[in-house]
């Protein structure tokens, strides 16, 4: 038993002198705290894939009740702003050659008078296809509304109505789906760069070498290093989290101690890629290049920033080595859906496999190199 | 002018020593390019849904096929339980479409008839396309019930600039914008904050170089790399993803030119100002990577960021480089339209170098202490 106190009192000493060597530090402080809040913020409020406040414009060559009906159905489709009455097509392609306009519509003079004797009209539609988000979404949306239209409120009731329910998010807001995964990005960020600087620091100055003097054990002085760190982050995830319910309303459904459980082994990986990259590099300009070269593919390819369904077969193949990837779902199922353990054990054993994996390689590396 | 050579090629040397950083420096734009210009799909395909058929019809299994053939969706793996709802939880299913039974009966008399999409809603992007699938079920399946419409309006759908809506040459426009700002953004304000760290700046101070020679030196440097940079990602974005452009280039290149100077002068003040390049690292991605890869209009639309936020839009250099990229890649008309780009990009290279020169200025020994 002695023994095992002496322990805990050497550790409790060194996490003391590397905290208070991180709270000496109040940029690196402010640093650790204050963006990535400033992230959240701005990724959950910028972050919106869908198709609304773009500009209209018309020209109604054909002046009627049947082409205002038109125009005033794709109004109500909420697609659009505000609707610009354009003089002729050559004007509107003027604008959109400009970019003051994405989408317009050409009603021809003869539409009205097409759709009472025929029963079949047409129009047509201009897209910049420069924007090729807006244009690939509007495409689709405005076909839609196009084909359902039928004049003069005849034939109301369609035969086939689907109904449509959404769950977990009616109103479908881009924040809530945006949040939980930005959050696992930010940590991923936050993470790579302390943990990997910190280490370095002591490799540049040399004192790395001091540290090694004392009886201490390799594994007890990463471990001194991490902790504080560790704290430091899951405060960060705190912050975040919080900062989502309160600016944007996320809903928070699932069980608290098993998104801690998450968070936590989530940082642990984070931490697990800084003290990688640590080993890899000499120098911290190095490892912030290549903390660059990691981070950048992982939050890409983990469906965190930009969904996962819209990436390529081949990348999210790849995806399914990127440790975020099961984070995000896991944020993502827990806070928004409310799913439990038994839904996300999987992702949970993934997320301890690359922890441990990346902690004994980095320790493994660094016995080798310090020895 | 002499002294600023001198201090560049100092400056180059410092960086040329370092092989990891120097092949970073390069390899970082075309990982970031090839990235995002592959990686960044626009539509959501092979959406997995659970279909459940309890009619069992030959109008429902019509309407069942006609769900499986397109490309959006794809049947998920799933046992038919009662409870719908746990199912979406627990499978990876984002939709259940639920045919309820006696559906093709009522369609043959022509009665109203309904059938369900429950959407997993904490999947925007797929919500959106799966409430697009099933209204288009539903507009085909009336069709298929009344044998033809009363009406019918078709649209003759034109896309101006780029017909197949490719996504590269959209994204790929928008990476330059991303790449040329952080990376030569993130080697001068590293570099700056190098010297105050390793405490070499004093041997700047106390020399006879002024601010602005010192800090003309160390950015020469780093527009010369950014430029080599551009070069790189140009060459490959024409040779991966088929990138020309639309006009002459003039535009672009004097906006990149310009672009680049004012990435620099950004991390230049980034640097001074953080005193150490864990600061300077995470200070240039908040401020220089974050916004412009979210506030610029590269991915989603600047009109759909809320009021309170899209002021902040004004003042993201990225956003008027891309929008000068998409035009001379793109819609083409030069000078006529887009010459406000490189002006708005000369003034922001203007504040960050004299942002720069103010913070460096108070750390200059006068003369009169000499």
């Amino acid at each position: 038993m002695p023994k095992c106190r002496l322990l805990n009192h050497r550790l409790f000493g060194l996490i003391a002198k590397e905290t208070m060597q991180i709270l000496r530090e109040k940029h690196l402080l402010f640093l650790l705290l204050f963006p990535p809040t400033v992230q959240l913020l701005l990724l959950g409020a910028a972050l919106d894939p869908g198709v609304h406040n773009s500009n209209l414009g018309v020209v109604d060559y054909d002046q009627s009740a049947g082409s205002r009906g038109l125009i005033s159905r794709l109004m109500e489709s909420k697609l659009f702003r505000d609707d610009h009455m354009v003089s002729d097509e050559q004007q509107l392609n003027k604008q959109i050659g400009r970019g003051q306009l994405a989408v317009g519509v050409v009603i021809p003079s003869n539409f009205e008078q097409q759709l009472e004797e025929r029963h079949q009209a047409k129009v047509r539609i201009i897209l910049d296809g420069v924007d090729a988000y807006t244009a690939g979404i509007a495409n689709v949306q405005l076909k839609q509304v196009i084909s359902e239209f039928e004049p003069l409120e005849k034939n109301e009731h369609k035969a086939v109505v689907p109904s449509i329910s959404i769950l977990y998010n009616p109103d479908l807001r881009s924040s809530w789906y945006f949040i939980p995964g930005v959050l696992g990005a930010m940590l991923t960020l936050t993470s790579t760069l302390v943990s990997s600087s910190v280490l370095l620091r002591e490799k540049e100055l040399g004192t790395l070498e001091q540290l090694l003097l004392t009886p201490y054990e390799t594994w007890e002085i990463l471990l001194g290093k991490i902790a504080p760190i560790f704290a430091l982050l899951m405060c960060d995830a705190g912050v975040a989290v919080l900062t989502g319910m309160l600016v944007f309303g996320v809903p928070f459904r699932g069980d608290v101690g098993l998104f801690a459980l998450a968070s936590a082994l989530y940082v642990f990986v984070g931490i697990g890629l800084g003290m990688m990259l640590a080993t890899v590099c000499r120098t911290e300009r190095q490892s912030h290049l290549v903390s660059f070269f990691v981070n950048v593919p992982v939050m890409q390819l983990s469906g965190a920033v930009v969904p996962f369904e819209t990436m390529p077969k081949l990348l999210q193949d790849i995806g399914t080595l990127d440790p975020l990837r099961y984070f995000t779902v896991i944020a993502r199922s827990l806070m928004i859906k409310g799913a439990g353990f038994g839904a996300l054990w999987p992702d949970l054993l993934a997320l301890f496999m690359f922890a441990l994996a990346l902690f004994c390689f980095s320790l493994k590396q660094f016995r080798r190199q310090l020895s | 002018m002499r002294r600023i050579v001198v201090q560049a090629a100092k400056e180059w040397s410092e960086f040329r020593r370092d092989r990891l950083s120097l092949a970073l420096a390069f390899l970082l734009p075309l990982a970031t390019l090839l990235l995002f210009g592959s990686g960044v799909r626009l539509q959501a395909k092979h959406i997995p849904i659970v279909v459940r058929d309890l009619d069992k019809s030959s109008i429902s299994k019509r309407l069942v096929d006609h769900l499986e053939s397109s490309e959006v969706v794809a049947k998920a793996r799933w046992e038919a339980t009662d409870s719908s709802t746990a199912a979406l939880c627990a499978s990876d299913a984002r939709a259940i479409i639920t045919v309820p039974n006696g559906f093709g009966d009522d369609i043959e008399f022509g009665d109203p008839t309904k059938f369900s999409a429950q959407i997993d809603g904490s999947d925007i992007t797929t919500a959106h396309v799966m409430k697009a699938v099933a209204r288009q079920i539903g507009i085909s399946a009336s069709d298929a019930a009344k044998e033809g419409k009363d009406y019918e309006v078709e649209p003759d759908v034109q896309v101006r600039f780029n017909p197949d809506l490719k996504e590269s040459l959209f994204i790929v426009p928008g990476v330059f914008g991303i790449v040329l700002f952080m990376y030569p953004a993130l080697l001068a304000a590293v570099a700056a904050a190098r010297e105050s760290e390793l405490g070499t700046v004093v041997n700047l101070y106390t020399s006879s170089l002024s601010a602005i020679e010192a800090l003309m030196g160390k950015a020469a440097v780093y527009i010369l790399v950014g430029l080599l940079e551009a070069a790189l990602t140009l060459l490959s974005g024409r040779a991966i993803f088929g990138l020309t452009f639309a006009s002459e280039p003039s535009l672009f290149v004097v906006a990149t030119v310009i672009y680049l100077c004012a990435a620099v002068f950004f991390g230049l003040m980034v640097g001074t100002f953080a005193r150490s390049q864990t600061v300077a690292v995470q200070a240039t991605a908040t401020g220089g990577f974050f916004p412009s890869l979210l506030l610029s209009g590269f991915v989603y639309p600047i009109a759909n960021i809320p009021p309170q936020l899209s002021w902040l839009c004004l003042f993201v250099p990225a956003r008027y480089y891309i929008d000068a990229c998409r035009d001379a890649f793109l819609h083409g008309t030069g000078w006529t339209c887009a010459w406000i780009d490189p002006l708005v990009l000369a003034v922001f290279a203007a504040v960050f170098f004299a942002g720069a020169w103010w913070l460096m200025r108070p750390m200059q020994l006068d003369d009169a202490h000499a």
